[in-house]
């Protein structure tokens, strides 16, 4: 499949706007070629009629129509020009938005191992740079050598009434031009503007990862080493834009050179023309003048696709980040419990059971075998040392990771029926689950906005009762916004330990019926620790609670110990 | 930014004197630019003037074609030399514009480091990169095309003017009067585009933090359903920004039409006063003279008057997105760290990286390897966050002797990190004394672990020579021994070439810490910051790691740990504790100063 396809698709979403607009350009370049050729056939046309009354001859010369045309155009001209300048702009930005949504909401179906393997400033660079590229497609790939094509159709058309021969001639030129401008600069570019992006996108995770080294790369004094890594790479992606700098200027100039033999070519062979008398003076100015003007119709190609294969790789790139949109559908929609079913369910199960799960990532085994019986309102702590696959536990019981073998079920109450996790709807279920992840994800806005992920309509007071109980409280009255405090990126301006607290006060404004607990107080001091672990673990009774940790002291009190 | 009260008028001139200055710079390249571009337009004089002769031959003469054959060899050679000339402008160009924006990035590479870690951390890198890559490169079309052309739409008119007049000097009044109206409405169009451009800047830097952000916190949101929530954030800010984006082009494109609109006009009025008057319509003035050669030549010039003007409208959006892009470079390159100064310069730096052992050798036995004397730290917004704090950690007594530990101990938010980040020069204090070897922290390479271990998509020989550009095979190998790691490295398919994903997601919390520390040990630096090492570690794994700094000290590393976990006390040859953040507040400045322990 060609990788533009899904992109012309999405064109055709807007078919009407696109056809409309390429209309207002083609009326625009009409306007240009009408009114210089006009005002060339009038000139020469007074400047003959001057010169027979001079000799005596009695010739008439309508000069208002000829005027009044001028003048048409001239006004037209500005009027469309304007027009569809907006008009194209508006519906290329309307595009822009419908694709930006769509990708984001692909993206956030992904599941957390596959968004691991892709570095996230590069998903940036796809959200924004890739489809800002995108807007080539219309603007400047399609409509532009469609409506160059279209005017210079119907001048080759008007042409070929006065003589066919300059017709030819100008058909062939033009045809070669369109296809140099087009074809030519694509072929010639292809490759050197898709290394461009590649480059580029390159240096742009590299540079966000030489940030955020910036304080090691400081205090071991290797920062001048690792700037002129980056100064150097720099250097190589400016020498490459360069060459296609280079390549787009001297395609102008060819553009410009074809141009100008076309009129050259025309005005010689209508030149004969005329003086066969098979064509009048005014005639053999107007149509190398019209000629002239379509020079705007041309200018712009030889620099939009020169930059093809850019264009060309930011569509492979975001097909490639769509297609993963499919991968996670672990959830077909006939294996689901209907929903009424599904609530019944939640409501009343009475264990959550895994059973013989097997997990392998990147040929690592993570988990064999692993078996547990989690009775409801019951908390377990699971104790093991790093890189045992608690974390992995913990994502398959929010379903966002499958088991390569063995089942996670919930039975009913009655004990008659086993229900798998995968056939609940995953919205319904992480309505049920409060979980704390290893990593603390803050984000960059405010301690309120953060907080409320778990509970959009909280009022402040709420906000403040869970800060109290992980003892933030006093602190954040202590900063100068309080809760709108802004958090700075991954919360950098909050401490370790303040940022994990402000997770724990997320998990406990949620207040979810489950509770999966990925070592809650890591980066917390002993003293504070000792203050929220008995509010914890009272928080926790009636809750079904998966506990994970290194030891028991770093962990709520469980009803049950277990060592993976 | 851009909502920054002040003074908009001295930011503006700010920008445009920065933007001048590097104009300078590059004034050979521009001024071969403006040079080639003012021989195009003789050129394209010369065509027009001999496409006018020859219909004048053709028509008025009636000389046959062949006759003429001359005439269009030199129209010929015209238009090659015209292709010519272009290409040749257009290069001139580009090389000031890349020269331009390859110095200016060096310049952001220099203010980042200067600036350090703790003064950005309120930035996004992903925001930091948007405005090293696309911000910067929006320079490129200013200074490459629309600085050249800003002489040529004066230059190219007066060329044309000068022959025009000479011609028929009441067409030539036709276009000097509509010429200086243009540059008036333009700039009164321009103006609000400018200001809108900068907006533009200010909303495409944030939304691509705001991305970068959304999307590495995704399974975070996945977790609270916020998903659907996030998705509509994104849609609205792409709808800001379409909607602003209008606004700008709506203004922007209106400036174009009034030129559009001159020139049609113009080119209009003198085609039909050159018809009335070769007609002998208009009895006064010039126009009896005109002749179908002058009046063809006229009209035909009539476009290439407003051509360099047209041009520069077309590239007026270039200027605002340069002058927007360096609205927020110019913030950048002229912040100030807060206090008196992050960092010593860098070429200070290299000179004492090299020196540096003998030099930490020669002071060591007459000075303190730590000296706090009053330290307060303060941050705008969050108040005292430290201090005052004294402190004496004496150095050993000789370089082969074991190292100095100190471990720094308080519940979060005492200041633990901000003490580590003062003893590692990335700022300074408010008030007081901290000296390292009796020279300002940040004079000597040190290792910095933080309390995530960075660690960076790319292999684990990338990782490990982070701090080490020259270590080699063996020495990672035996570095990797040392901390525990070979077993797991030996599990890895391409051993050190290996690749580890970014955050370090493949590894686990202790296994990224000890990759780390692995690190440290290949650097020649002998003094070690460590910010909570033990966050992510269990109990062996702690115990382990205190075995390794132990090891540490033993071959001569000097230690100061901020941690919790009073597992790390056993170390300690000085232990400090800092008291409770909630002391230092505002309103109560004095506070209960604790004395170190």
């Amino acid at each position: 499949m060609h990788p533009l396809k899904p992109w012309l698709a999405l064109l055709k979403q807007e078919a009407p706007r696109l056809w409309m607009g390429g209309v207002l350009l083609l009326l625009t370049l009409l306007s240009a070629l009408g009114l210089l050729g006009l005002s060339g056939w009038f000139i020469t046309a007074t400047g003959v009629t001057a010169l027979a009354w001079a000799a005596g001859t009695a010739v008439t010369l309508d000069i208002y129509t000829p005027g009044g045309g001028i003048r048409f155009f001239a006004l037209a001209r500005t009027v469309t020009r304007y027009l569809e300048r907006v008009y194209n702009h508006d519906t290329v930005l309307r595009l822009l938005a419908r694709l930006r949504q769509q990708l984001f909401a692909g993206m956030t179906r992904t599941d957390p191992m596959t968004l691991a393997r892709w570095r996230a400033s590069q998903w940036v660079n796809r959200l924004i740079t890739d489809v800002e590229t995108l807007d080539n497609l219309y603007l400047r790939l399609l409509a532009p050598p469609l409506v160059a094509a279209a005017v210079s159709v119907l001048l080759v058309a008007v042409l070929a009434i006065f003589s066919p021969a300059a017709a030819l001639l100008a058909g062939l030129v033009l045809l070669l031009l369109l296809v140099c401008a087009t074809f030519g600069m694509a072929l010639a570019g292809r490759n050197l503007s898709a290394r461009l992006a590649a480059l580029q996108e390159q240096e742009r995770s590299q540079l966000i990862e030489h940030l955020q080294a910036l304080g090691e790369l400081q205090a071991s004094h290797s920062l001048p080493t690792h700037q002129q890594q980056r100064l150097a790479a720099q250097e190589q992606l400016i020498r490459n834009q360069a060459r296609l700098q280079q390549l787009i200027a001297w395609g102008q100039s060819l553009q410009t050179l074809l141009l100008q033999l076309v009129v050259a070519g025309v005005l010689v062979l209508l030149a004969a023309a005329y003086q066969q008398d098979a064509i009048s003076a005014p005639v053999l100015v107007m149509l190398p003048l019209a000629i002239m003007a379509l020079q705007e119709a041309y200018q712009a190609l030889p620099m939009a696709f020169a930059n093809w294969g850019g264009t060309l790789a930011a569509a492979t790139r975001l097909n490639r980040a769509t297609g993963l949109q499919q991968q996670p559908e672990h959830q077909s929609d006939a294996a689901l419990l209907p929903s009424a079913q599904s609530q019944s369910l939640l409501q009343n199960w009475r264990t959550l059971e895994f059973s013989r799960i097997c997990l392998s990532y990147q040929q690592q085994t993570v988990l064999d075998d692993f078996s547990l019986t989690l009775n409801r309102g019951e908390s377990v702590a699971i104790l093991a040392a790093s890189g045992t696959g608690k974390s992995t536990l913990a994502a398959l019981m929010a379903g966002q990771l499958q088991p390569s073998q063995g089942r996670i079920t919930l039975q009913s109450a009655d004990q008659t029926e086993t229900f798998n996790l995968t056939q609940l709807p995953d919205s319904l279920w992480l309505q049920q689950l409060g979980y704390l992840t290893q990593q603390t994800d803050l984000f960059a806005t405010s301690i309120a906005e953060n907080l409320r992920l778990a509970k959009p309509d909280a009022r402040d007071d709420e906000l403040w009762q869970v800060l109290e109980q992980v003892e933030l409280a006093n602190e954040v009255r202590h900063f100068e916004d309080q809760l709108e405090t802004w958090v700075g990126e991954t919360g950098r301006q909050l401490s370790g330990g303040q940022a994990r607290r402000l997770a724990i006060a997320r998990i406990l404004l949620k207040d979810a019926p489950l509770v999966i607990l990925d070592e809650p107080f890591r980066g917390v001091d002993q003293t504070t620790r000792e203050t929220i672990r008995p509010r914890l673990e009272q928080w926790l009774q009636g809750r079904t609670a998966l506990l994970l940790g290194h030891q028991q002291d770093q962990l709520p009190k469980a009803d049950r110990n277990l060592s993976l | 930014m851009s909502s920054d009260p002040l003074d908009e008028k001295a930011r503006k001139s700010r920008n445009r004197q920065w933007l001048n200055q590097l104009a300078t710079g590059e004034k050979k390249a521009l001024n071969s630019a403006r040079l080639f571009g003012g021989l195009l337009t003789l050129t394209i004089i010369g065509q027009m003037a001999l496409i006018a002769w020859l219909v004048d031959q053709l028509v008025v003469a009636k000389q046959s074609l062949s006759t003429l054959s001359s005439g269009f060899i030199a129209l010929l050679a015209l238009m090659l030399l015209r292709a010519l000339l272009q290409g040749l402008q257009e290069q001139a160009g580009n090389r000031a514009g890349n020269r331009l924006r390859l110095n200016v990035r060096r310049q952001l590479l220099a203010k980042t480091a200067e600036l350090g870690p703790v003064h950005l951390s309120g930035d996004s890198p992903a925001a930091l990169s948007s405005q090293w890559l696309e911000q910067v490169d929006s320079l490129q079309a200013y200074f490459a095309r629309f600085v050249p052309q800003m002489t040529l739409s004066w230059l190219s008119p007066l060329l044309i003017l000068v022959l025009v007049l000479y011609l028929d000097w009441l067409a030539a009044i036709f276009l000097l009067i509509s010429a200086p109206l243009i540059p008036l409405f333009m700039a009164l169009v321009g103006w609000g585009a400018e200001r809108l451009n900068q907006q533009h800047f200010v909303l495409l830097k944030r939304l691509s933090g705001n991305f970068l952000d959304r999307i590495r916190g995704l399974s975070t949101l996945q977790l609270f359903g916020q998903t659907d929530n996030a998705c509509n954030e994104v849609v609205s800010a792409t709808e800001g920004y379409r909607r602003l984006n209008m606004k700008t082009l709506r203004v922007a494109f209106l400036s174009s039409a009034v030129l559009e609109f001159f020139a049609s006009v113009a080119i209009a009025a003198v085609a039909i006063y050159i018809g009335f008057g070769l007609l002998g319509y208009i009895d006064w003035g010039p126009a009896e003279e005109l002749t179908l050669f002058s009046g063809l030549l006229i009209l035909l010039l009539a476009p290439e008057f407003f051509q360099p003007l047209r041009t520069l409208a077309q590239q007026y959006h270039d200027r605002a997105a340069a002058l927007g892009a360096a609205d927020s470079l110019v913030d950048l390159l002229q912040r100030q760290p807060s206090q008196t100064q992050a960092h010593p310069q860098q070429t200070q730096h290299q000179t004492q990286h090299q020196t540096a052992p003998e030099s930490a050798a020669e002071v060591s036995s007459s000075e303190a390897l730590i000296e706090l004397h009053q330290a307060c730290l303060s941050y705008p917004g969050r108040g005292q966050v430290l201090g005052p704090v004294s402190l004496s950690l004496p150095a050993s007594a000789t370089p082969q002797a074991p190292g100095q530990a100190l471990v720094i101990t308080g519940r979060t938010g005492s200041g633990k990190s901000s003490l580590l980040h003062l003893l590692a020069g990335f700022i300074q204090p408010t008030q007081g004394q901290i000296c390292i070897r009796g020279a300002k922290p940040g004079t000597e390479p040190l290792i910095w672990m933080q309390q995530q271990a960075f660690i960076f998509q790319g292999s684990w020989a990338e990782n490990l020579q982070l701090a080490a550009p020259d270590a080699s095979q063996e020495q990672m190998q035996q570095a990797i021994q040392q901390v525990g790691l070979a077993t797991l490295l030996a599990q890895q398919p391409q051993g050190l070439d290996s690749p580890l994903l970014e955050g370090g997601k493949n590894l686990s919390g202790g296994q990224a810490q000890r990759l780390a520390l692995a690190r440290a040990l290949l650097s020649p630096s002998r003094l070690l910051l460590l910010d909570e090492p033990s966050a992510s570690l269990d109990q062996d794994a702690t115990a382990e790691l205190i075995a390794l700094l132990h090891t540490l000290r033993q071959q001569g590393c000097s230690l100061i740990i901020a941690s919790h976990d009073p597992a790390f006390l056993t170390l300690a040859d000085e232990h400090l504790v800092l008291p409770d953040a909630t002391v230092y507040s505002s309103d109560n400045p004095q506070g209960d100063c604790h004395a170190p322990a």
